[in-house]
């Protein structure tokens, strides 16, 4: 096996040319495969922290089972009560992963500026939980809900500019009540934000719960939002949590972010999918130079071939022989590989380029994440691919019928 | 009991659509410790012959006796062991590795046994010793003259202490008097280590201190002396 490697080696160094331009193939396929998943990388967790700190979804949506359904049919029959809400919430927050609790509640109606309205959407939540789901998340968008100000509303800017609304002037919200009967109230116009989608940047509005509440005339809230201590935690206290409040007699449904938010997910397929193009062209580059570089070793090394064959190596030994070398390749390529990603994203991220991404209000930057266990897990399949690309020259030179490898010149 | 014994052995090639009868029914002997040649003109079957009595072609009829051990007949994995723990090599165009030095060349045939390194670095050391070229030990063939090259081979031949070497025409790309030497180098061997040696050749000049002449024409054995 030694030896292998040290033949291998060997011959690399002596055709320097031609594996140097090997080397630098895989080097380039390794490289940008490592650099799309790093930007992917960056987009899903720059996806993921803007759907759960900056829609707010949080970890976990709890509400009774049919809600998403039937919930504008029959609300009063959706709604959680404020008795239900208390033992909900004591409950959840024994958990350890579980940092915060906090209740929602949907009223979209109409917004009137006293001349003209228009649709919106509007989310009751409780201002102080709001800022702990929020975080550091973007603080540039705008949005906070003051909580020394019970009826000021934080207003997609959007849905403000079409009412030419500005900060501290006042609306009129008309929405019907959770019993079907419309209610109108005064709202002040507070924050104006961004809500960083095209979609709903024109009808989105924060409302302090309490004034929810007073609009949908309830004492209740559609949904209960978990934000858990760590994002990987998601899935498991998904699980965790369903079974505790299934113990507890209560039948609620329980939603991660992820279920709820489609944009994630259209995203993800879409990049997963020109993830796993580029990938095959990768592969097919790296399977192409190694077949071509290791055939012309087999050739020009016919007669070593025989030779060692004459000297007792098996067929099988050969084969090795020139798989290794193959391996030998990618592994260097793989080094360079390495650094080239490392330079690459190193100048990508310190460029500072921005762009508008679709259905997105405003510009992202590009960046570029170095994740090592994504790059391992290419690079160890791209290995794989290259031993077995090898293994096509190396058969070819163990099956070689020895006198006519000597014979040859 | 002979070291080598052919029965009624043959060899045809199959070129193309034709056939060629390289050897016809050779019934042939060595025994241990001689010192062989084969000579005849070109063409006449000694490289077919050597390759058959090498294990590293089998042949189209006959029987083929390593030792006492019928060898035509054995798996591929089976004449590679053979090959390695019996036979030593020496070929017309050296065939060194062109990547390893003189040293390491040596080596292969003890590394493809398996024994360890530093073991079959002092055995190819000794050997190298043994055809005078200790100095060159860290030198790639390419820097090598073809007599230096065949003295790496004939080391490397009997680095394993092989029973016996085949040497095709070992001389045949060497000067007259490198040529000598080499004969001469493989005689003081053959007689000093008592392995068995069978070289082909065809120039008669090279056959006066043979035990053994075997005169081959058109893949018969016309005349053993
Ligand atoms: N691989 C082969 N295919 C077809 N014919 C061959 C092959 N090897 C040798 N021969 C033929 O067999 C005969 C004997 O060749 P060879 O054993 O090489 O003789 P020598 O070594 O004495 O020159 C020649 O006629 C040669 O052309
Ligand atoms: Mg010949």
């Amino acid at each position: 096996m030694m030896n292998f490697i040290k033949l291998g080696w060997r011959n690399i160094l002596k055709n320097r040319r031609r594996s140097l331009i090997t080397v630098l193939a895989v080097a380039l396929g390794f490289a940008s495969i490592n650099l799309f998943s790093g930007y992917i990388h960056n987009v899903y967790d720059g996806l993921a922290e803007q759907a759960i700190r900056g829609e707010g979804l949080g970890h976990l949506t709890l509400m009774k089972p049919g809600l998403l359904k039937e919930g504008k049919l029959e609300p009063e029959k959706f709604l959680l009560k404020s008795d239900e809400i208390q033992r909900i919430t004591g409950l959840l927050s024994q958990d350890e992963t579980v940092r915060l609790v906090t209740p929602r509640l949907a009223v979209s109606g109409i917004v009137s500026n006293g001349k003209v309205s228009t649709i919106f959407l509007g989310e009751g939540m409780v201002p102080e939980d709001m800022a702990v789901i929020r975080g550091d998340f973007r603080a540039d968008r705008g949005g906070a809900l003051d909580r020394a100000r019970p009826a000021a509303a934080a207003f997609a800017s959007d849905l403000a500019d079409m009412l030419g609304l500005k900060q501290n002037d006042y609306a009129v919200l008309v929405a019907s009540t959770v019993e079907g009967l419309t209610n109108a109230l005064d709202v002040d116009v507070g924050e104006l934000y961004n809500t960083g989608n095209a979609g709903t940047n024109d009808k989105m509005l924060l409302l302090p719960f309490a004034f929810a509440q007073r609009l949908y005339d309830t004492e209740g809230a559609d949904r209960l939002i978990v934000l858990l201590r760590d994002r990987a935690q998601t899935f498991e206290a998904q699980l965790r949590l369903s079974e505790k409040l299934r113990a507890a007699g209560l039948n609620l449904e329980i939603k991660t972010w992820l279920e709820l938010s489609s944009f994630y997910k259209q995203v993800k397929g879409l990049f997963d999918m020109i993830f796993a193009f580029i990938f095959a062209i990768v592969i097919v580059i790296v399977m192409m130079s190694i077949i071509n570089t290791m055939s012309m070793a087999v050739v020009e090394r016919t007669r070593e071939i025989g030779t060692l064959r004459a000297l007792g190596m098996r067929r099988w030994d050969i084969s090795w022989l020139f798989s290794v070398e193959g391996v030998l390749l990618v592994v260097l390529g793989g080094l360079v590989g390495v650094a080239l990603t490392l330079v690459l994203a190193w100048v990508v991220n310190q460029a500072g380029f921005s762009y508008v991404p679709p259905n997105n209000t405003d510009a992202v930057l590009l960046q570029v994440d170095v994740v090592p266990w994504v790059m391992l897990q290419a690079f160890l399949f791209l290995g794989l691919v290259a031993a077995l690309a090898a293994l096509l020259p190396a058969r070819r030179a163990a099956r070689m019928v020895i006198v006519d490898a000597m014979g040859h010149v | 009991m002979p070291l080598v014994e052919l029965r009624g052995v043959g060899k045809v090639y199959q070129l193309g659509s034709t056939q060629v009868e390289a050897l016809a029914n050779i019934d042939f002997q060595i025994k241990a410790q001689e010192f062989a040649a084969i000579w005849g003109p070109s063409g006449s079957g000694k490289t077919s012959l050597l390759n058959l009595i090498g294990l590293i072609d089998s042949p189209s009829g006959g029987e083929i006796y390593l030792g006492g051990e019928r060898v035509d007949g054995l798996t591929d994995d089976e004449l590679a062991r053979r090959r390695n723990q019996k036979i030593g090599f020496i070929f017309q165009h050296f065939n060194l590795v062109p990547v390893l030095d003189a040293l390491e060349n040596i080596m292969l045939p003890l590394q493809i046994r398996g024994v360890r390194a530093d073991q079959a670095k002092a055995k190819a050391r000794s050997r190298l010793r043994e055809v005078g070229l200790e100095d060159q030990w860290n030198k790639r063939p390419d820097k090598m003259s073809g007599g230096q090259r065949q003295r790496i081979a004939i080391a490397r031949a009997l680095v394993g202490d092989p029973a016996l070497v085949i040497a095709d025409e070992p001389t045949a790309n060497l000067d007259s008097a490198t040529s000598r030497l080499i004969v001469d180098l493989m005689r003081e061997l053959n007689r000093r280590d008592q392995v068995t040696f069978i070289f082909s050749t065809h120039d008669p000049r090279l056959l006066e201190h043979v035990d053994r002449r075997v005169r081959l024409e058109d893949g018969r054995i016309v005349a053993t002396e």
